[in-house]
């Protein structure tokens, strides 16, 4: 193939820090470079980071094809139950002429009802179209006392299929087919004037047994026009059985195969059978209990690289049938909804069981690292309630108040799904707040008040959804509100675009307030150059007073010049606490 | 809740406070220094890096009627120590910033003589 497939996920590349954490890169490192292009398999997770569903950008199509010539050029050599015969009169390959002469003749006796089997693994959603020319010959009206059934020449034909021996699937067969056939009872319809023979597409689910349906099974009979008379030349009468767009409800397998079902003998010669199959997007996809252990239902192409990233986005070490994910500090084992080890931290979550997880609260919280509970709920309600009041309010930076420096990458995390959240609610209350809008106004001069109530409602919905669209995605633009790696700063790209947009809205001598909020310039005036820049360097001239019992609750200072200070009370408070030069009363900033 | 892929990559860059000691003077008959020739003030902004902070700067005091002549002992607030009382104005600017302000500066530490 000259294609090497690497799955990897670093931070170099960026892929960790997209804002719903997109699974993987399929790097490709070619022979032929130019000839292999990227293919993004992206992971779509929840609001805790869990995986819910893998899809692929590029879904694959596979196609084989029979032409029954034996030259190695087709897929033959995976179909079962091929017997051809050379005959040019009922070759396909090149009807008009005689370079090939194979074909595929079923006549429905024991040992030529069914052909071409193939089993195909599917996965939920691939679609499949197969067609196939034929023509027959009414050689005789004898019965064909066929001794086997057609569930047992399917059964034979796919236990010795591509590799699989699927149980299931025998039984599935059985119970549908039964001694007799599927086919020209009241949900499968015949043409009793045509001969019985089909192009046939079945789907047998992984798991399970089913009953056939429309939806699981599809056929295609050929035409009672598509006949080659004895002793004529040969002709182009070929028919052209095709099945299209059936699409496997399930993971499972579908089996393709040529049937001739006759009651009397009639040879149908099929050539040229070409199959194709058209791989869903997603490859993969899974729900959660509360603490990680998966709902049943729980899909995976069966030809796809399998995604372990899951719980959290954390890996599922499937070692000796443990499972548990491995959380970077610890083990946790969702069936008992602890970690198997302590808690590194655990002095500092010393009122919790030093085993349980995510403060055993996973709606909310999850564990990062397995070293406590982090928090993207925090930062997805205070985007949110930041958007839809069109950034009014300071939510994001008090919600930050109660991150820890760990905590930084989830708040940032639960700010990117709020933001995003936005985005979707807006625009599903545009749609919705437009059309009943619509319908209001439309409906007024019957219904009176009410349908103008309804019209309203409408574009106040419209309006907010626009509110939300408009605030979601420049937040989430311009990462408002988001922490740094320590959790420390707030980082707001905002406020500097504004500053630099519009700097003149922050002209000092225009206003009562500088740009930094203080009133107007505060100097200071030295005697020197250099006096001045020390005065700078050093938060004032002389040492800053610091305070440490006053009404301000202590440990405040002032710029200026002036003695140490001593606290309210003593003697010398205040005249010896220094020549304020701002008069203000500067609070020592909180660390974080 | 499953919601949609934006394949957006999130900014890697990040932005934080960073401080400096800048030397100004006035121009445009900006008289907030009193006629002095120039003065020193601690300055705080966010920016993304040491280059971002130096143009925010000149961008704003060119705004006020300042100009810049000189910018020193550029730090970024992960660099700062709260305990250290030489840096308390610089906190209290930290503060500031944190508070929303677009940029924050200290007192004015005028000079007359160059």
């Amino acid at each position: 193939m000259g294609c090497l497939k690497l799955p990897y996920e670093t931070e170099a590349q960026g892929i960790k820090n997209h804002a719903f954490l997109a699974g993987e890169i399929l790097g490709n490192f070619c022979v032929e470079p130019k000839k292999c292009a990227r293919d993004y398999e992206y992971r779509i997770a929840d609001h805790l980071g869990n995986t819910r569903v893998m899809f692929t950008t590029k879904p694959k199509t596979h196609v084989f094809t029979v032409n029954y010539e034996g030259l190695g050029n087709d897929d033959q050599a995976l179909f079962e139950d091929v017997t051809t015969i050379s005959n040019d009169i009922f070759d396909h390959t090149d009807a008009a002429g005689t370079t090939y002469t194979h074909a595929q003749m079923l006549n429905g006796t024991e040992g030529s009802k069914v052909g071409s089997v193939i089993a195909i693994p599917v996965g939920m959603g691939d679609t499949l179209n197969a067609k196939v020319y034929a023509k027959y010959v009414e050689v005789t009206s004898n019965p064909t006392n066929a001794a086997n059934t057609l569930a047992s020449a399917l059964i034979g034909a796919f236990t010795g299929g591509t590799g699989m021996t699927n149980e299931l699937g025998n039984q599935s067969i059985n119970n549908n087919f039964g001694s007799g056939s599927l086919i020209g009872t009241t949900g499968f319809p015949v043409d009793g004037s045509a001969p019985m023979a089909f192009l046939n597409v079945m789907f047998l689910p992984e798991d399970e047994l089913i009953t056939l349906d429309n939806t699981s099974f599809a056929y295609d009979q050929i035409s009672g026009t598509a006949t080659q008379p004895i002793g004529q030349p040969k002709n182009t009468n070929y028919d052209e059985l095709s099945v299209t767009d059936f699409i496997a409800p399930s993971q499972g397998y579908v089996l393709v195969y040529l049937s001739n079902e006759s009651s009397t003998i009639a040879e149908v010669y099929f050539d040229d059978l070409e199959i194709e199959v058209n791989e869903h997007p997603v490859i993969q996809k899974a729900d959660y209990y509360a603490y990680g252990m998966q709902h049943a239902g729980g899909y995976k192409r069966i030809t796809a690289k399998e995604n372990r990233f899951l719980y959290n986005g954390k890996e599922l070490q499937t070692d000796l049938d443990l499972n548990h994910y491995a959380y970077g500090a610890r083990f946790y084992d969702p069936a008992i909804s602890r970690f198997t080890t302590l808690d590194p931290k655990a002095e500092i979550y010393n009122n919790w069981s030093s085993y349980l997880y995510a403060a055993n609260n996973p709606i909310r919280y999850e564990d990062t690292n397995g070293e406590g509970p982090g928090d993207k709920v925090l930062g997805f309600a205070a985007a949110l309630l930041d958007n839809a009041t069109g950034g009014l309010t300071n939510v994001r930076s008090l919600a930050a108040e109660y991150v820890s420096s760990d905590g930084a990458a989830d708040f940032n995390l639960g700010q990117d799904f709020g933001d995003v959240s936005s985005i979707v609610v807006g625009l599903s209350l545009i749609e919705g707040g437009t059309g009943a809008g619509t319908v209001g106004v439309v409906a007024a001069p019957e219904t009176g008040g009410a349908s103008l109530v309804v019209s309203a409602v409408g574009v106040a919905a419209a309006a907010e959804g626009a509110v939300l669209v408009g605030t979601g995605a420049g937040n989430f633009a311009s990462q408002k509100g988001r922490l740094n790696a320590n959790g420390k700063s707030a980082s707001d790209k905002k406020l500097i675009n504004d500053a630099k947009n519009n700097p003149s809205n922050s002209k000092v001598h225009d206003t009562n307030n500088g740009p930094s909020g203080k009133r107007k310039v505060h100097t200071v005036k030295h005697s020197s150059r250099k006096t001045a820049k020390d005065a700078a360097r050093q938060g004032g001239k002389g040492t800053p007073v610091k305070h440490t019992k006053d009404a301000k609750g202590g440990n405040h200072y002032h710029h200026g010049s002036g003695k140490q200070g001593k606290g309210k009370g003593t003697k010398g408070y205040g005249s010896n606490a220094g020549k304020v030069s701002d008069n203000v009363h500067h609070e020592y900033p909180k660390k974080n | 809740m499953i919601m949609f892929i934006m394949n957006i990559q999130r900014k890697t860059r990040i932005d934080m406070i960073w401080l400096g000691i800048v030397e100004v003077k006035a121009i445009n008959n900006n008289e907030d220094l009193g006629g002095a020739a120039g003065a020193f003030v601690n300055v705080a902004y966010i920016a993304s890096s040491q280059n971002d902070f130096i143009q925010n700067v000149n961008e704003s005091f060119q705004a006020n009627d300042f100009e810049v002549i000189e910018i020193e002992e550029i730090e970024n607030e992960e660099n700062l120590s709260i305990d250290n009382p030489d840096n308390a104005e610089k906190l209290e600017l930290i503060r500031e910033i944190k508070n929303g302000e677009k940029i924050a500066w200290g007192t004015f530490h005028t000079f007359d003589d160059e």
